[in-house]
């Protein structure tokens, strides 16, 4: 191959990046971690106050926001925003927000998925299998699958809490 | 005592035997304090072409803060004890906060009674006076109330073991009952407390002695009179080395050889029987009962006098 073909491949090669650059979805999602403190006023009225958690006792109960956006260019399609409960905490199960999507549950770091609230199989006393809820300690990870497109611009929050053990 | 485990309320039959006292349990308390809990999400899509794109968030981080947490456990009791007695409860002081803390205890008896807190040294529930030292101030935290010592936030270290000493005092009576409150509390968070309970049921013998006569009325001189002397423990504790003394009346003269004991004939003689006159104590019955049964025991001494 000569020099001028080389340069014309070149010249191809970043026209095709910067075409595709143009159409890129960029889905970003931001996390941050609040405490609920309840406050009384002078009527004895309380309130819920969030307040960044820096510093959390065990025993607390810490509520994630996930703020995620298409800060792209293209249509981000199908986007799954996932998220692992922190070590030394556990989920409160009932306070997942699922906002418009569907939510799985992993039990296994991920390995495998179902369906939230998640369930689990024993077996009873007398030999019978049931399925029953997972307990909270039992969720590993957990994701919001939006089935469809995130247009450019477009966002989704989604929260949940944990109670630091 | 704390909801968080019942072990329940001892026998004093199981402090009797060596080696049952409860086991420490292990606690969980919690995230240790200074422990960060981070977490990170992400984010996976595909573009219009179907190419697989992923983002990471940024990472939040709570660092966890110290919370101060205890447990004193069980409570014991109620033991039956005579006045004068001194029982020696045993407890398990344990820091059920995240980090290491001293724990202040202090004891207090309801009724005003001297209690004193030892360390139990070699943790088996019984009291050890070569062994067992009474409890004082740390310098950990050098604030003059005695303290568990250093108690990290798990395992062995996170307890210790203490025998409360309550002291019945001398002539408390009979049916008296007392609690002893043993309070912990976190030296890191003093609102964070528990207390254990001993309670006291005060057993003594109360001895009451009922003296009839008979024939009864005016007599004239030389009549025979028959002095019957009932001796029963009303108390809800044995008497022990009961002994009655009864002097001849004046202007009587005992009749020989006519003790009764509950319905025996018994000799004047200082010998191998339990009763005598004038040898024991001069011009005097004496009768050596020895026991008397708790809530009833009862022994009848008979003796007879002329009149001069």
């Amino acid at each position: 191959m000569n020099s001028t073909a080389r340069v014309a491949v070149l010249a191809m090669s970043v026209g095709l990046q910067a075409a595709a650059l143009a159409n890129t979805p960029t889905v970003e999602v931001a996390v941050s971690a609040h405490k609920e403190i309840v406050t009384t006023d002078s009527a004895g009225k309380k309130a819920v106050k969030l307040v960044p958690a820096t510093q959390a006792a065990a025993g607390d109960t810490i509520v994630y926001t996930l703020r995620a956006k298409n800060a792209g260019t293209g249509t981000a399609v199908d986007p799954r925003i996932e998220d692992p409960i922190p070590a030394g905490t556990v989920l409160v199960v009932d306070s997942v927000k699922k906002d418009g999507y569907r939510v799985e549950a992993s039990l296994d770091n991920g390995s495998t998925w179902q369906a939230f609230p998640a369930s689990v199989t024993r077996t009873t006393a007398a030999g019978q299998t049931e399925t029953v809820p997972a307990p909270a300690e039992s969720y590993t990870t957990l994701r919001w699958v939006l089935d469809g497109p995130m247009a450019p611009g477009d966002g989704k929050d989604v929260s949940f809490k944990v109670r630091i053990r | 005592m704390s909801r968080r485990l019942t072990t329940g309320v001892l026998c004093v039959a199981v402090w009797a035997l060596a080696g049952t006292v409860t086991a420490i349990p292990s606690w969980a308390a919690g995230t240790r304090a200074g422990t960060n809990i981070t977490n990170t999400a992400r984010v996976d899509f595909k573009d219009v072409n179907g190419n697989n794109l992923f983002q990471l968030s940024n990472t939040v981080t709570t660092t966890v803060s110290q919370v101060g947490g205890v447990i004193v456990d069980p409570n014991n009791g109620p033991v039956s004890l005579d006045p004068g007695d001194v029982f020696y409860f045993p407890h398990v002081v344990t820091n059920a906060g995240n980090f290491d803390d001293y724990i202040n205890l202090t004891a207090v008896s309801a009724g005003g009674w001297p209690v004193a807190i030892y360390r139990d040294v070699n943790g088996d529930g019984v009291y050890q006076p070569a062994l067992d030292i009474p409890l004082l101030d740390s310098a950990g935290d050098a604030d003059a109330i005695p303290d568990s010592g250093f108690l990290s936030d798990s395992g062995v270290g996170s307890s210790m073991r203490i025998l409360v000493a309550v002291t019945v005092p001398a002539g408390t009576a009979d049916g008296a009952a007392d609690v002893t409150t043993v309070t912990g509390t976190s030296v890191f968070d003093p609102t964070k407390t528990d207390t254990a309970t001993d309670t006291i049921n005060v057993t003594s013998p109360n001895v009451a002695v009922v003296k009839s006569v008979g024939p009864v009325g005016p007599q004239p001189p030389g009549t025979i009179l028959t002095y019957t002397i009932v001796v029963t423990n009303n108390g809800s504790a044995a008497a022990n080395t009961v002994v009655l003394t009864d002097p001849i009346p004046a202007n009587t003269t005992y009749q020989a050889g006519t003790i009764t004991y509950n319905a025996a004939a018994r000799t004047d003689g200082g010998d191998a029987d339990n009763a005598d006159y004038n040898v024991s104590n001069p011009g005097q019955i004496t009768v050596a009962i020895g026991a008397l049964a708790a809530s009833g025991g009862t022994a009848t001494v008979t003796f007879r006098v002329q009149i001069n």
